[in-house]
């Protein structure tokens, strides 16, 4: 039986291929995954045939400028195409199409990477699709974990959206007004100057496991909306002080013994998950659903899974997370978006490949899904 | 009224004339940065009647300043390009 | 053997940029390793560009490495001799600019 779904399927095939292209910030990520035909459901499932990944990881108290991050994806995309390849098992000419991040994200780093799409979709006669890089990872969230109609907290380090799907579109009902979530996490683990291996998220997340101490902080819910430049800004100031070791009342606990580094990471996630919750709280309320799907790199820390787990069993829902390697950027999330999208009939002429750094999730016309 | 004075051809030599027209497609659909400071042209050497097979990519900029910013930013995604063809052409 | 080159030209200079075919060239350029603000923080560079493979496009690969080093070192040497006239041009756009905005 043929679908709407299934005017591109090639003759003699059940099945598509696609190849995806990540690079908008730090990772560089090569995925293909194959859609059977027909829509896809909990029994007619997507599958991953290759996910790989490389890193470009900068010295301790080192953001990565978009420079050397772009240098980083240039000298490493045909490597990584290879063997995603490989990995998969898989000829060029097996594909359908030719998926890449269009945006949002670093302009150079996204060029580089387009670069390299635009030439293997001439060099395999392949079409090319434009995916926006918040779509990918919500797509492939609710592929993954089967949540179908959740309210998405998307919190990456580009990004922090609470969004909910409404008639074709994802719509952001909150989100950072100032910077992301991801970003807060790691410019503080740089003011400690900890190591950015694997990430410097997932180093705060080890030492707020150690944290025993709540040092308050400012608490900055606006709306629908949350601002954490201030709360950044605090705590650094804070953990100046701790360093220097400068006297500050708020720098020593009730019982009279010394706050830690490890307190301050703890406290910083706690404030900062606290209102996270309380927003998604309110979305849900607003959309009247009880399922919770958490994406982006910040997704995969254990604390706020589980602080968004004890709200969302208070109201008789679910939560729904993917592990590293989903939530971190990845390039099967942009195959298996970009396929969606070609399989409506969206393909990207190679004279509007152009990336654009800001390129909004409600944006996008989200034929695939008729509910 | 600023003029272009500082000029850079770089001729590229390729396999195919199909090979220039893959690599033209891939590095022409990016704006440049500054377009009143320097402006990037791209020729199949066919376009110039030229008897040889390359890529010409002509930058006309302001000073040597903007000049090495784009030349040597065009390189770099030109590279991407020959290692596709290197790889997979 | 394709040899890519290039041609400069500005109001006082001509100059023709060959790569020298006689020698071996590798993807590893002078002029493109990591920025100096992440040596300085004491990056070790484990992104170099992969080796160039033993075909006509990766001899090309490593020659325009070597004519991109070249441009790069001319390039960034005629900036120094000049800064003091470049300069000059920034406080002339400034002006000109200031002008412009006015006759608006």
């Amino acid at each position: 039986m043929t679908t709407y779904l299934d005017t591109r399927l090639k003759p003699g095939k059940d099945h598509y291929l696609a190849i995806g292209l990540e690079g908008s910030a730090n990772k560089l990520g090569v995925g293909i995954i194959r859609h059977p035909k027909g829509e896809l459901s909990d029994s007619n499932k997507a599958v991953i045939l290759s996910n790989v990944r490389d890193t470009y990881i900068t010295p301790p108290g080192e953001g990565f400028l978009p420079r050397d991050t772009a240098r980083h994806h240039r000298n490493w995309v045909v490597r990584v195409i290879k063997n995603a390849l490989k990995d998969a098992q898989v000829a060029p000419s097996d594909l359908d199409a030719i998926c890449f991040t269009q945006g949002p994200g670093m302009g150079a780093p996204l060029q580089s990477v387009a670069v390299a799409a635009r030439m293997i979709s001439q060099l395999w006669h392949l079409p090319l699709v434009g995916v926006n890089h918040c779509i990918g990872h919500i797509e492939m969230g609710r592929e993954i974990t089967n949540a179908h109609n959740p309210v998405v907290l998307y919190v990456s380090g580009g990004n922090t959206q609470i969004i909910a799907y409404s008639r074709q579109k994802y719509r952001i009902f909150g989100e950072t007004l100032d910077i992301a979530i991801g970003n807060c996490l790691d410019r503080f683990a740089r003011t400690l100057k900890i190591s950015n291996n694997p990430s410097p998220g997932y180093n705060i997340e080890q030492l707020a496991k150690k944290g025993k101490n709540l040092v308050e902080l400012p608490y900055t819910v606006k709306g629908m909306d949350l601002s954490m430049s201030g709360i950044l800004e605090f705590i650094d100031n804070l953990a100046k002080d701790l360093f220097a070791n400068k006297k500050n009342k708020l720098l020593v606990t009730s019982d009279g013994s010394k706050i830690t580094v490890e307190d301050l990471c703890f406290s910083l996630q706690e404030c900062l998950f606290a209102m996270l919750v309380e927003i998604t709280e309110r979305a849900m309320a607003h959309v009247n659903s009880n399922q919770v799907l958490i994406v982006g790199g910040v997704g995969c820390n254990e604390r706020l899974q589980q602080m968004m787990e004890i709200m969302v069993k208070d109201r008789n829902g679910s939560i729904y997370a993917t592990d590293e390697r989903f939530c971190i950027d990845n390039g099967i999330m942009i195959a298996h978006a970009g396929l969606l999208q070609y399989r409506m009939g969206d393909v990207t002429d190679i004279k509007d490949t152009v990336c654009t750094q800001k390129f909004r999730t409600d944006e996008v016309w989200v034929k695939w899904r008729l509910d | 009224m600023t003029t272009l004075d500082y000029k850079l051809d770089l001729n590229i030599p390729l396999e195919s004339l199909q090979h220039v027209e893959y690599v033209k497609n891939s590095l022409s659909p990016d704006p440049v940065l500054k377009p009143t400071e320097i402006q990037v042209d791209f020729y199949s050497s066919k376009e110039l009647l030229s008897d040889d097979i390359a890529l010409i990519i002509k930058f006309q900029g302001q000073s040597d300043r903007i000049l090495r910013v784009a030349v040597n930013n065009m390189i770099e995604n030109l590279k991407t390009c020959i290692e596709c063809l290197e790889v997979f052409g | 053997m394709l040899t890519p080159f290039a041609k400069y030209e500005s109001p006082d200079l001509k100059k023709d940029f060959i790569v020298d075919c006689t020698v071996e060239h590798t993807t590893n350029g002078q002029t493109t390793g990591p920025s100096d603000h992440v040596l300085q923080a004491g990056a070790v560079d484990r992104d170099a560009p992969s080796e160039a493979s033993k075909n006509a496009m990766g001899s090309l690969r490593s020659q325009l490495t070597t004519l991109q080093d070249d441009i790069n070192v001319f390039l960034t040497e005629r900036m120094k001799s000049q800064s003091n006239e470049a300069d000059l041009d920034v406080e002339r756009r400034l002006l000109d600019e200031g002008v412009d905005e006015d006759s608006d």
